[in-house]
This record gives C-alpha cells, sequence and structure tokens, in this order.
C-alpha cells in the first residue's frame, strides 16, 4: 500500500537552521517524495554536528518508510551526518551510496568526498545525501527507479 | 422464550476505553494542577499526577539550562500514544503535555494525569503514559552544561 507510505526530510545545515539562509533542498526532497507517493513530513532543519542524530532519532519514532538527509556528508569537522547515523542503522546498503556516488563522479570529482550513508532503520529506509541541490537531485535520479523497491522489501515483501 | 441479547448491561464499564482530554506539546509552561482540574470529575475517585523536571545533573555534570525541539507533528502524535494507553485502561480520563522551548532547571518538561474510578488503574494508565510520550514522542532536546558544553540528545 504505497499511498500508507510516509518520508521524513532532515536538513543538516547550521545557517539554514539558524535562518541566515533559506533551505533550498527541503522542497526538492519534498517534491520527490511527493512523486513517489508519499505523505510527506514536513521537514526538520538542525545544525550540523550531533542534533542530527538526535532529530534523527526523533523522526524515526514516527516510523516513515523513507528518511532523506540533506546535508554533513563531506570533510569539514562539523560534517558528521553518517557518524551520527551510523549508530541508527541497523543494516547499511553500500550499494546504493556507490551508486550515488558513480552517478556524481560523471560530472564533478567532488563527489568522491560526500561520505553518506544507506541503510535500514527498522523498516525505515535512511539515505544521507549532500547538501548541495544539484548533488541532491542526481542522487535522486540514482534512487528513482528503486525506491519502490526498497521500501518493498523493508516491508517484508518477498518479490525480486 | 427470550433472548438475552445484552448480558453485560447493568455491569461496570470496564469494555468502554479510557478518554484523552489532551494530549500534545505545548511552548507555555504547564503544570499539574491544570492537568489534575481537566481529568477530575464526579465519577473519578483517583487521580494520579506525574511531573518530569528539568534537573540539575546529567550524566555526572552540571545542567543549566536545555531547549526541546519537536518536530511538526509532534502533537499529532502525543495525541496517537496517549489514544493507544487510553485503549489499554478502560474507564481512565488522561492528560499529557510535552515542552517545547527553552526550559530552566526546576520547570516541568512533562505533566501527565490519569484519573479512574479507583487508584489502582489511575495510578497504571500515568505510568503507562508517561513512558509512551517519553519514548514515542518525536522530540528532542539541546542540553547546556555549566562547563559551557553542549549536548544534543534524541529522547
Amino acid at each position: 500500500m504505497s499511498t500508507a507510505r510516509t518520508g521524513g526530510i532532515l536538513i543538516a545545515s547550521t545557517r539554514a537552521a539558524a535562518g541566515v539562509y533559506e533551505d533550498q533542498t527541503a522542497p526538492i526532497v519534498a517534491d520527490w517524495l511527493a512523486g513517489h507517493g508519499f505523505t510527506v513530513l514536513e521537514p526538520v532543519i538542525v545544525p550540523d554536528g550531533e542534533a542530527v542524530g538526535s532529530a534523527l532519532k526523533a523522526l524515526l519514532t514516527l516510523g516513515p518508510s523513507v528518511v532523506v538527509t540533506s546535508g554533513g556528508t563531506g570533510l569539514s569537522p562539523d560534517d558528521t551526518t553518517p557518524e551520527t547515523t551510523a549508530p541508527l542503522l541497523d543494516r547499511q546498503i553500500p550499494g546504493i551510496q556507490e551508486a550515488i556516488r558513480a552517478a556524481g563522479l560523471v560530472k564533478t570529482p567532488h563527489a568522491a568526498l560526500s561520505r553518506g550513508l544507506a541503510g535500514a532503520a527498522g523498516s525505515t529506509f535512511v539515505v544521507n545525501l549532500p547538501g548541495s541541490p544539484r548533488g541532491v537531485r542526481d542522487a535522486l535520479g540514482v534512487l528513482d527507479p528503486m525506491i519502490d523497491h526498497i521500501c518493498r522489501q523493508l516491508e517484508g515483501h518477498r518479490d525480486h | 422464550m427470550t433472548t438475552e441479547q445484552h448480558p453485560e448491561e447493568g455491569a461496570p464499564r470496564t469494555g468502554t476505553p479510557g478518554e484523552v482530554v489532551f494530549a500534545g506539546v505545548s511552548a507555555e509552561p504547564i503544570d499539574q494542577s491544570t492537568a489534575w482540574d481537566a481529568v477530575e470529575t464526579d465519577a473519578t475517585g483517583a487521580v494520579v499526577t506525574f511531573g518530569g523536571v528539568v534537573r540539575n545533573h546529567d550524566g555526572g555534570r552540571d545542567v543549566t539550562r536545555l531547549a526541546y525541539s519537536g518536530h511538526p507533528t509532534a502533537s499529532a502524535r502525543i495525541r496517537e500514544l496517549a489514544e493507544e494507553v487510553a485503549a489499554r485502561h478502560p474507564g481512565t480520563r488522561l492528560w499529557a503535555a510535552h515542552r517545547v522551548g527553552d526550559l530552566d532547571v526546576g520547570d516541568a518538561a512533562l505533566v501527565a494525569a490519569a484519573a479512574s474510578a479507583h487508584r489502582g488503574e489511575a495510578f497504571e494508565a500515568c505510568r503507562d503514559l508517561v513512558e509512551a510520550v517519553k519514548y514515542g514522542a518525536p522530540i528532542w532536546k539541546e542540553q547546556h552544561f555549566a562547563d559551557g558544553d553542549v549536548e544534543w540528545v534524541g529522547l
């Protein structure tokens, strides 16, 4: 039942959380989720760092099918989204991040610096995307053909 | 010959789900007397209230203040959690509020109340309500320590 699925959005951005500038990626992710039939939960915007982990944990209590994070995947000292995500994942899905990085590398070598994770927290699919709108669009393009299948698998359907 | 259609008619209404008088987040200070007044009726013989209060230490460190943030759906989720508790505790009247925003040491962060005809069910329902909201609400906190350090905690 794809109609019952919900999708959460978590933006890790110290500047956006402080209101210094308007986040541009949440609307992109929201449109994408809605386009795939998800009921989109209102985005959460938090500063980079450990706030990401606590907000993600809170978001997971809502039992969404998908949580897309954006930001905090780079090499700056406060880019710790992967580190705060990892303990919340029951199983990682490295192939998805490899595919996202591979798609990004076609356009910019900097895609290799994105350390985002993908995995399952219970039956929720969690994926860390970069902070740039372009990076988010490219990554969502990679997820396009497989997001429904991922959700079905995590819901316990045994199709292939 | 008559058929007994309603064998339990007139018996205590043990199967009636509890009632959620209020459940949600509050940006304003919350207190137990509000909760008490909301759940108490002429039919309730027991009222149990709970206050979760900001304490001055956590993990051996001195806490000066903290701030709670809630997902925009937090109120709706707390309501759902309270309805589930109500279903488990027939005949009770429930009230629960979780603070969001800046709190000082001594401020109430979570207030809950349960009223019932008899004390046993009120105690059990209040405990169940507190645990359900504490662990199920999409709320997180930013904790400020006396040494200037800040820690984010997912509840």
